[in-house]
């Protein structure tokens, strides 16, 4: 057994020629001989035979470092060996010690070198092929490729310290054992320079999770918290409490404010909701639950007309719960969500919680838009400024399906900076009147909110921001038309409105201005005065919704809110609303005198005596004649109405 | 005398800057190095950099739930990244505080520094032998490894694999007019002092020297870092190595 090392040399090679041994002195096969030149470092590993002879030719004259090695021995002690020239052969014998189990090696030591020992073998491939690769190309155009898992049969040295750099085996030739040994040795020193200016890297932000990118508590109808006080894997609870003292100038002598779906009661403290509940989430299963005491869970549920189709009392099956949903949520690009139940909607821009408005009487493009849907809805984020959110639900702010049509809609949320946002809702296909089986309705509704100012620290105007929103329906078929005549049963929708809001000392304190105006043919969006406790279902005599009737309306607030805690907010607000028919309540108020039942005689679709009882009769003509001479009474109706209010909200 | 000690000093202090300049992996034979040696280019090499990442602010559930989600977010980088005591304190009283300054340390970013050290690269391979560092266990398959050190958490146990799957779409190798390199592989390895991410990217991603500078971007959970490596620096005996 030979192995040619090196022709390249002057002069005639030598030989070595030696005999692996155990500690007993017999013959060791299969024992891995390393010879490495002293004076060129040379490297060239040999196995012995099943004699324990190993023979090495064509070796450089000069002194070799010899090691060994064999399974279940320790590995030899460095030898240095001569080797002369002129085809002399050297001889040496290599024992090899026992090798005793080092006591203190524990498992995990024992499997750290095993590990080790794979990586050595890992390197010694990867120099090889390297080295290979070196010689072939140049270095700047090719591409840099780590090394590949070692050929497992390939014979490694093993070195006495495991940290030391392996060297080669015997099976490369020369040259590349030569360029190993040169590219790591005689590489120049480089002129050391300035590293090159660092590019700025991608500014680091939360580009995954939708809207996360920035901080967008500034927004109308977004909760400003920036905590929430208590999470855990499975449960984050919400608490929310609005309270509020309330004045209309009009006196009502009924206590009673009509025409909002924020504002009912005068000159009391009332709470507006007083709502618990909570989102609870595991595994992307998830739901979410509000439940809702507090004047929203009647004055909610009157507006709403489709809970007159049918049975099983709907308004009180809901009249608790502002929203209730389950859904899963898919990775699918930056979300998708499919979710079934009641959600609040963000038609007209503001929240259904007040907390989370910039006023606390919103104008009535966003006070008279729907404030909750009953159905399914799927958010689709394609990217993590857009939500795309499709909706397939009962009706307009219903919790029934008035006719044969479900309500289509969805909505389009952009926000491409912590500045700006868009959101546009549209709906259709639904017909959402009782009574008219064959009247669908179209609506659209889109807003835009853009911060224009914004120094947080400042101790005196810390952010500027306003919100525009742009409203416009219409209801056609059956009869009814959107843009024709209103002697020809037009039936249309156009509003907007606009707010502009002041933060000052670090959001300490914030003041909102604005308002809007809204056109309402065949009243079929304007809020149904509660005449005598009618609602929706019921209608009134006295404020009619028939096709053509006209309602245009304006107002306009100004709120001031004081923030001294991310959980609560202290405001003051007045506010004036016209309208071009009477609307509003007046010192009279819309309360029948002198009945017993909650203050109304029970047939809201009736006119009412002046003694407060049903006149039996929905025509006024019928009515005047059943009264006789108590005479028919009438609401006290108003062309405006100014008022003052002061509350607290607080949001956990 | 003075100033043959004026001259000495300048000597020496030239000596010094000199041998300060020339760096270990560039002058030094990789069989003479030393455990120091070693030390020296798991720690500053251009293999090896430290980068001040960003913990993204802790979301609320209504943020969270805008976004689409519910539920504070679980796994690796999201768990165990807030500082105890981070979080919000309530007052008892309502009429006065700081208004928008009224939020918790965990709703505004922080910061954190991480290591990231190409594991894949020869000098980083030769290194971690010879300073007996046996950290992290090596993935199989072949590609240009890079490990992130320092990320927070405990207690994550199971697959490697599993833990790092969230994590592959959320990582690149980004050259100037080429593609996205998406990683292979994601795993991640809990260790003593918190979690190493290992990002295996596959090799036909191509990098040389023509491509000047490779930006490395990821985000872990709520730790989100991007950091530009020189190629020019990269160098190990006369060749590229990643």
């Amino acid at each position: 057994m030979a192995l040619g090392a090196d022709s390249t040399f002057a002069g005639t090679p030598g030989a070595l020629r030696g005999i692996t041994r155990d500690p007993d002195g017999q013959p060791l096969a299969q024992a891995q001989v390393t010879l490495c030149n002293v004076a060129d470092k040379f490297d060239l590993t040999v196995v012995s035979g099943s004699d324990g002879v190993f023979l090495v030719g064509g070796l450089k004259p000069g002194q070799y470092q010899l090691t060994a090695k064999a399974e279940g021995f320790a590995t030899a002690s460095p030898t240095i060996v001569d080797i002369a020239a002129d085809q002399q052969t050297s001889t040496v014998n290599v024992p090899l010690a026992k090798s005793v189990a080092d006591p203190e090696i524990s498992p995990a030591v024992a499997k750290a070198l095993q590990a080790m020992q794979k990586r050595i073998e890992q390197l010694e491939a990867e120099l090889k092929s390297k080295n290979a690769q070196q010689q072939l190309t140049a270095t700047a155009a090719v591409p840099v490729k780590p090394a590949t898992e070692p050929p497992r049969t390939l014979l490694a040295t093993i070195t006495k310290d495991p940290g030391e750099i392996p060297v080669l085996p015997g099976t490369l030739s020369k040259q590349d054992e030569k360029t190993v040994v040169a590219s790591n040795a005689a590489v120049p020193p480089k002129q050391e320079t300035q590293p090159p200016a660092q590019a700025p890297a991608a500014p680091a932000v939360d580009t995954q999770t939708p809207f996360a990118f920035g901080d967008f508590t500034w927004l109308n109808g977004s909760p400003r918290n920036k905590d929430v006080v208590l999470d855990t894997p499975f449960f984050t609870p919400e608490v929310r409490f609005d309270t509020h003292y309330m004045t209309s100038f009009n006196q009502p002598r009924d206590h009673t404010i009509v025409g909002a779906t924020e504002s009912f009661r005068s000159g009391e403290v009332q709470i507006e909701q007083a709502s618990v509940g909570g989102d609870f989430h595991w595994q992307n299963v998830r739901g979410r639950i509000n439940f809702m005491q507090g004047l929203f869970a009647t004055t909610t549920p009157r507006n709403d007309a489709s809970a007159g189709v049918g049975n099983w009392d709907l308004r009180g099956a809901y009249k608790y719960v502002s929203e209730a949903y389950g859904g899963y949520h898919f990775n699918v690009n930056h979300g998708l969500n499919v979710d079934a139940g009641i959600f609040v909607s963000y038609i007209g821009l503001f929240s259904y919680y007040n907390f989370d408005n910039w006023t606390y009487q919103p104008s009535y493009v966003s006070s008279n838009t729907p404030w909750f849907f009953n159905g399914v809805r799927v958010q689709w984020f394609p990217t993590n400024k857009l939500k795309i959110e499709p909706w397939f639900i009962n009706g307009w702010q219903s919790y029934a399906k008035y006719n044969g049509h479900p309500g289509l809609g969805g909505q389009l949320l952009w926000m491409p900076k912590e500045w700006f946002k868009l959101v546009a809702n549209q709906y259709g296909y639904g017909q959402d009147n009782l009574g008219l089986p064959h009247t669908e309705r179209i609506h659209t509704d889109d807003s835009i909110e853009i911060r224009y100012y914004n120094n947080p620290t400042s101790t005196r105007l810390s952010k500027m921001a306003f919100s525009l929103t742009a409203d416009a329906g219409a209801q056609y078929g059956g009869g009814l038309c959107g843009t024709c005549a209103p002697s020809k049963g037009k039936e249309s929708f156009v509003g907007w409105m606009l707010y502009d809001r002041l933060w000052f000392h670090k959001d300490l304190f914030a003041i909102t201005f604005g308002g809007g105006q809204m056109s309402n043919y065949g009243r079929y969006l304007t809020l149904l005065p509660p005449i005598n406790g009618a609602d929706a279902v019921t209608g009134s005599p006295y404020f009619t919704e028939t096709p053509g009737q006209k309602a245009h309306m304006w107002d306009s607030t100004v709120t001031l809110q004081y923030m001294p805690r991310q959980y609560i907010t202290w405001w003051a607000e007045v506010g004036y609303r016209h309208s071009d028919v009477p609307y509003f309540a007046g010192r009279g108020g819309v309360t029948p005198p002198g009945y017993p039942l909650g203050g109304t005689n029970g047939a809201p679709g009736q006119y009412a005596c002046l003694n407060g009882a049903p006149s039996g009769a929905s025509d006024l003509a019928t009515a005047k004649v059943n009264c006789g001479s108590t005479g028919v009474w009438f609401p006290d109706l108003r062309r405006s109405e100014a008022k003052v209010s002061v509350g607290v909200m607080v949001k956990f | 005398m003075r100033n043959f000690l004026v001259q000495s000093l300048c000597v020496a202090a030239a000596v010094a800057y000199v041998m300060a300049a020339d760096p270990v992996w560039r002058t030094k034979p990789a069989a003479q190095w030393t455990e120091e040696d070693a030390k020296q280019v798991l720690a500053t090499s251009p293999w090896v950099k430290e980068v001040r990442a960003v913990i993204t602010r802790r979301l609320t559930e209504d943020q969270l739930r805008e976004a689409g989600h519910m539920g504070q977010p679980r796994g690796v980088g999201n768990e165990g990244v807030d500082p105890k005591g981070s979080g919000p304190k309530l007052s008892p009283n309502v009429f006065s505080g700081p208004g928008g300054d009224d939020r918790s340390l965990r709703s505004l970013p922080q910061f954190i520094t991480l290591k990231l050290r190409w594991e894949s690269a020869l000098p980083v391979r030769l290194a971690e032998l010879k300073s007996h560092v046996l950290e992290p266990p090596t993935l199989e398959g072949d590609g240009y490894r890079i490990a992130v050190y320092g990320i927070p958490g405990a207690d994550f146990k199971g697959d490697p694999q599993q833990l790092g799957e969230p994590l592959k779409n959320l990582a690149a190798l980004k050259r100037d007019g080429k593609k996205d390199v998406r990683p292979l592989r994601v795993e991640v390895f809990q260790q003593e002092k918190g979690l190493v991410v290992v990002y295996l990217f596959p090799l036909s991603a191509e990098i040389t020297k023509k491509d000047q500078r490779i930006q490395f971007e990821a985000q872990i959970g709520r730790i989100v870092f991007a950091h530009n490596f020189e190629l020019s620096e990269m160098d190990f005996m006369g060749k590229l190595e990643l």
